[in-house]
């Protein structure tokens, strides 16, 4: 049931993923087959305990799956070494985590220069610099540049790790639960931005608990117990800037749109 | 990856907790600096003996104040006072294959010409001392035995003291001054430069022994007795008789010890020989044990910044940095680290050189070989103990770091 195309960003073939041994195995992924196409934007949902991270680990290649194949941009992930792969996930893949996961005492420009230092590329300080902060540029944090972590809100601290994801130019961007930490009107923030990315034509995958964030993508996939459950298009996609204006609407006595709520 | 950008971030973790780097590097900051100063001071105790060698005429013994020491020759003119002028004369006198014996004192001062002064050794002798070292002078006359016997306040100067405080003009008839002190000068000594030693041996002033022990040093006991047999076949036979003679005037109980120490040139240049080697050997286990102490110092901090900083190996993995990647990262921070903790060594080490070279009024002469060496060193235990974390950091699953609380 796996159909092939060049539009083929990643391809699962019946993955497994056991972790432990003897007694206490936990089978945490059993069979996921999954296809997924360039200008996707998935919501990977289930309960608890589903798999979902461990499938986000495994499309991240920051795991191997057991039994069964993971085919990214057409190689084989399962083959590939330590190196090679930490090589994948510095080209092809950004990463954006729950707690953000920024270095802390580390500027955000830093931060966001960080996927280019391990990079084999011939790259100059300078052209380190401008790209850095283009894509800073991108997710609307020029102006901190020179902030430290926790000299910024939740959001903009979000927005950082989501530069920092894009400065490589990845094929696609691996997101566990991006808005799990942030409230209402910055997780919508965080949303719309991955809209937007989404369509200038970058691949987003991204686990949520929350129904409302999942209707922004274009796709839904639920896990439970380690089995694709559900996988369909989302009939009635929103659009999450149009939500942020709304919620604007029904809550005024929210500060002015530019400054978000702080999250210690 | 860029080498210098693996340098900013190590030093930026190293400042990051200045107390806590300070505290790890100091192992290595007082073993660096204790084998800079122990070899310095070895190194000037080491020139001064070998002056003292080389210091020696033909078939001449020495007489030193106390018994022998174990592999030690008596470096800074004896502890004990148990040899006297009389003692010097008395062999001189009683013992027919003597030609000549002279007390000698030492003493380092400030000695002043005019508006210039210099610091320099000054040594009592008797008026057959350069007879005994075969050291001609270069112009005027060595003070007699009447000079002597009169502690004149005359003095032969060396030409280090000519170039230094006459700058190179005829120094006869001119005064100069030690504490206070006024001696005239009767006598310049011919250049013994060409040497290894000669440009140290050419800095020294000679004065009658009265003159030295009464007026300058101020001590009533030789630091050794200078001895010129006549022939090198007789050398055995005196020392035999130095010995007995010495022995029964100082009344020694054939069960008692010698309180004095009689040495020929070959067994003194043998001994100094023993005692560098036996100093290299306990300087080295000293250096050896502290920067092992100080790298075990630093493998421990550095094990505890991996756990520390796991989350943040975590995100450098997940972004695609390798293990190897990792592993440089650590090991620049664990060898910065005691590299600076050397390079604070060697300033704490040259210091304490200075000091107590000033205070001690100790020959020391820093050893810029122990400066090198040290900083390799330090350099080396930084890698060597460093590689262990380091190790374990680039080994660090990514997910189970990033995970880490
Ligand atoms: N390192 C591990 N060792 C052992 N078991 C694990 C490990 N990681 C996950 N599991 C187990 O695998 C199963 C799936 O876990 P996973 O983290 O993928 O769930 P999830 O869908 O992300 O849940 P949540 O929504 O709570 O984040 C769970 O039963 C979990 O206990
Ligand atoms: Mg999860």
């Amino acid at each position: 049931m796996t159909e092939r195309t060049e539009e083929t960003v990643v391809a699962l073939e019946g993955v497994h993923k056991t972790y432990g041994s003897g007694g206490s195995q936990v089978a945490a992924l059993r069979g996921v087959d999954l296809t997924i196409r360039r200008g996707e934007m998935v919501a990977v949902m289930g309960p608890s305990g589903s798999g979902k991270s461990t499938l986000m680990n495994i499309l991240g290649c920051l795991d191997r799956p057991g039994p069964g194949r993971y085919l990214l941009d057409g190689v084989d992930v399962g083959r590939l070494s330590r190196d090679k792969r930490a090589d994948l996930r510095n080209r092809k893949l950004g990463f954006v985590f729950q707690d953000f996961h920024l270095l802390s005492r580390t500027s955000a420009l830093e931060n966001v220069e960080m996927p280019m230092l391990y990079n084999t590329d011939r790259i100059s300080g300078r052209e380190l610099r401008r790209r850095a902060e283009e894509a800073l540029e991108r997710v609307g944090l020029a102006d901190r540049a020179g902030h430290h972590p926790n000299q910024l809100s939740g959001g903009q601290q979000q927005r950082v790790a989501i530069a920092r994801a894009l400065v490589n130019k990845p094929t696609f961007l691996l997101a566990d639960e991006p808005t799990g930490n942030l409230d209402t009107r910055t997780s919508l923030d965080i949303m719309s931005l991955f809209q937007q990315l989404n369509a200038d034509g970058l691949t987003v995958i991204l686990v949520t608990h929350e129904p409302e964030m999942s209707r922004f993508c274009s796709r839904v996939v639920v896990l439970r117990d380690g089995l694709v459950e559900r996988d369909g298009p989302m009939a009635d996609r929103r659009s999450a800037k149009a939500m942020r204006a709304a919620f604007d609407r029904e809550h005024p006595a929210g500060e002015r749109r530019t400054e978000p709520v702080e999250v210690s | 990856m860029k080498i210098l950008i693996v340098f900013r971030i190590a030093l930026r973790a190293i400042g990051r907790n200045i107390m806590r780097s300070l505290l790890t590097a100091l192992g290595i900051i007082i073993g660096v600096s204790a084998v800079i100063t122990m070899v310095s001071l070895g190194e000037g105790a080491r020139s001064e003996v070998e002056e003292q060698v080389s210091r020696l005429g033909q078939n001449v013994v020495l007489v030193f104040p106390g018994a022998r020491q174990l592999g030690g020759v008596s470096i800074g003119g004896g502890s004990a006072n148990t040899l006297t002028v009389e003692d010097a004369l008395a062999i001189q006198e009683e013992i027919p294959e003597v030609v000549a014996a002279s007390p000698e004192v030492r003493s380092q001062r400030q000695v002043v010409y005019g508006n210039r002064n210099w610091h320099t050794r000054i040594y009592g002798q008797s008026a057959d001392y350069l007879m005994i070292r075969q050291w001609p002078l270069e112009a005027g006359r060595m003070f007699d035995d009447e000079d002597v016997a009169l502690a004149r306040q005359v003095c032969v100067v060396g030409q280090t003291i000519v170039d230094e405080l006459f700058e190179g003009t005829d120094p006869i008839g001119e005064t100069i001054r030690v504490r206070g002190l006024p001696l005239t000068v009767i006598g310049v000594l011919s250049r013994k430069g060409m040497s290894l030693m000669g440009s140290v041996q050419d800095d020294i002033i000679i004065v009658p022994y009265t003159t030295g022990f009464q007026r300058i040093s101020g001590r009533s006991h030789a630091m050794v007795i200078n001895v010129q047999v006549f022939d090198a076949d007789a050398m055995d036979l005196a020392r035999l008789k130095i010995t007995d003679l010495l022995r029964e005037r100082h009344r020694l109980a054939p069960d008692q010890e010698d309180d004095f120490t009689v040495q020929t040139q070959e067994e003194i240049a043998a001994m100094a020989t023993e005692t560098s080697r036996v100093m290299t050997v306990l300087l080295a286990s000293i250096a050896g044990v502290s920067m092992l102490v100080g790298g075990i110092g630093i493998m421990n901090i550095m094990l505890v910044s991996v756990t520390e900083r796991t989350r943040e190996i975590g995100i450098r993995m997940a972004i695609g940095a390798h293990g190897k990647h990792i592993l440089l990262q650590f090991l620049t921070e664990s060898a910065l680290l005691s590299i600076l903790g050397g390079l604070l060594g060697i300033l704490t080490g040259v210091f304490a050189t200075h000091i107590i070279a000033h205070y001690a009024d100790w020959p020391a002469s820093l050893s810029q070989q122990a400066v090198f060496f040290a900083f390799t060193i330090s350099a080396a235990v930084g890698i060597i103990f460093g590689f262990f974390p380091a190790l374990k950091a680039s080994r660090l699953d990514p997910i189970d770091a990033l995970r880490h609380e």
